[in-house]
């Protein structure tokens, strides 16, 4: 597979994708485009299902003064998993958090 | 003397392109926090304007090489000199006035990049740039970006919708805004982390190449700072005409759409940029807003908004280029014919922004749907842009 793609494009391919290796077409990396797509998608729905839910929790009951113990503890688990995806998501955009990578 | 003056005319530039990537993008973050009323339209780009410069301090790695390889630089390539910058910095800056005067959210990255390749193709030739790497890295992200993007934020809309029965519940409305307004912000950081980088390192790298700076050096303190001021300046006074756009024209957002829509893009930039594969922020946060569109029940996408959105996209790097090339072809033959070009690129954006002055959209009138696009709006509610100003008057 990698021979082949060697023989059958331009050089200039090669040396402006050093990177060039397996799973490749079109010069894009197909594999880590689905696994970016996997876990964006992922992410995206378990945070904002769970936010969702949360919020269903918080308006159960007749009113605000009656929620269900068990829903209020529910609900704020469940924001806790969206602070938790903030405070990952601080941690990605900011580099000094890891100076190694 | 002449080096010094290109050097100038090119930090003057970039800095005006820095600002127009500010106004340019902050429809991506907070168009649906302006939409919905989540955020008052001066508290939403007040924020995203602090954001953005804060992203300018946190994140000053300048890249290697202006291009990212899509132009061949270095030893057996061109020579990106500081003309050459020049005039794809005034390809990059007019096409972004031209698609903010008609109010379409394009990537400003686009614009660079097209700039710099018309500006090297005229300095080179086409063998200059490696076609295959343009391929690999803008058109076919281009396609991909929004369609990822539209499919996770159409699934997580759904489940918004779903799990709150249609956002009735109680209090879900205002929930879903809180939440968005947290996710908007994280669109606006991690923008200001890589956008405001991308002008420091035009800036820097043109420094180096006149030698006034070491290679590989970090950028000086006043790049630093004025790159993060002219985005913020930028994201502060808003590109209204693009905010609508995005909010208002795509589909009506309503909380539960803008906050699936916001958290996608923001899990789908930050997850993208950190695993090697990286999605521009206008086309992901645009298909996310079509996507939202799609997953509620009955709302309507306004694909013909749509349609124009994609064109824009599909004209932005032949059309920077061709502005780029012109300009480099002129800049190239003398010290007269930069100046010359940099006076036609101040005439041209000075003139673009009188023509935007005779229809302006402000905060006050940004969240109202004009005529334009009644054709595709909800004709049962003629009225309705007197009621989305009264909303936010309110």
């Amino acid at each position: 597979m990698s021979t082949l793609y060697l023989l059958e494009l331009p050089t200039t391919v090669i040396a402006a994708d050093e990177a060039a290796g397996e799973g490749q077409f079109l010069g894009v990396d197909w594999g880590s485009f689905v696994l970016v797509f996997v876990v964006a998608f992922a992410a995206s729905v378990l945070i904002v299902a769970t936010y969702a839910f949360g919020l269903r929790l918080l308006g159960a009951g007749p009113d605000a003064a009656h929620r269900p113990m068990p829903a209020t503890i529910g609900a704020y688990a469940c924001f806790a998993v969206g602070v938790a995806a903030v405070l990952y998501g601080l941690y990605l955009i900011i580099p000094q958090f890891h100076p190694g990578g | 003397m002449d080096v010094l003056i290109t050097v100038i005319l090119v930090i003057v530039v970039a800095l005006v392109f820095d600002f127009t990537n500010g106004f340019h993008d902050t429809a991506n973050a907070m168009a649906t926090s302006v939409a919905t009323g989540a955020l008052k339209p001066r508290v939403a780009v007040g924020i995203s304007a602090v954001l953005n410069l804060v992203g300018a301090f946190l994140s000053t790695e300048v890249a290697k090489t202006i291009s990212d390889g899509i132009i061949n630089e270095g030893e057996n390539g061109v020579e990106i000199t500081p003309t050459l910058i020049f005039a794809g910095l005034i390809g990059a800056v007019l096409w972004n006035l031209a698609t903010w005067y008609l109010g379409l959210p394009s990537s400003s990255t686009h614009a660079l990049f097209g700039g710099l390749i018309g500006a090297a193709i005229i300095g080179a030739g086409f063998g200059a740039v490696n076609f295959s790497v343009v391929l690999s890295k803008i058109l076919l992200p281009a396609i991909i970006s929004p369609v990822v993007a539209g499919v996770i934020a159409l699934t997580a809309t759904y489940f918004a919708y779903i799990i709150t029965k249609q956002a009735r519940s109680r209090g879900s409305e205002a929930g879903f805004r809180h939440g968005q307004t947290v996710s908007a912000s994280l669109v606006s950081l991690a923008h200001g982390t890589n956008d405001a980088q991308k002008t420091m390192g035009v800036i820097t790298l043109t420094l180096v190449a006149a030698g006034y700076q070491d290679a590989g050096g970090a950028p000086p303190f006043w790049v630093i700072l004025s790159c993060g001021l002219a985005i913020a300046l930028g994201t502060y006074l808003g590109g209204w005409r693009i905010i609508r756009t995005v909010g208002k024209r795509i589909t009506d957002i309503h909380s539960p759409q803008g906050f699936a829509a916001e958290t996608s893009s923001a899990a789908t930039i930050l997850v993208s940029s950190h695993l090697g594969f990286a999605l521009s922020t206008t086309q992901v946060t645009s298909g996310a807003i079509v996507g939202s569109g799609l997953g509620k029940k009955l709302a309507t996408v306004h694909w013909g908004i749509v349609g124009r959105i994609a064109i824009a996209w599909g004209v932005t790097l032949p059309a920077a280029a061709l502005v780029g090339g012109l300009a480099a072809w002129a800049a190239t033959t003398s010290l007269v014919g930069l100046i010359l070009v940099a006076v036609l690129g101040a005439a041209a954006g000075v003139g673009l922004y009188l023509l935007a002055r005779r229809h302006p959209v402000t905060h006050e009138n940004v969240n109202d749907v004009d005529d334009e696009s009644s054709d595709a709006g909800d004709p049962k509610n003629p009225k309705n842009s007197k009621n989305s100003k009264k909303e936010v008057s309110a």
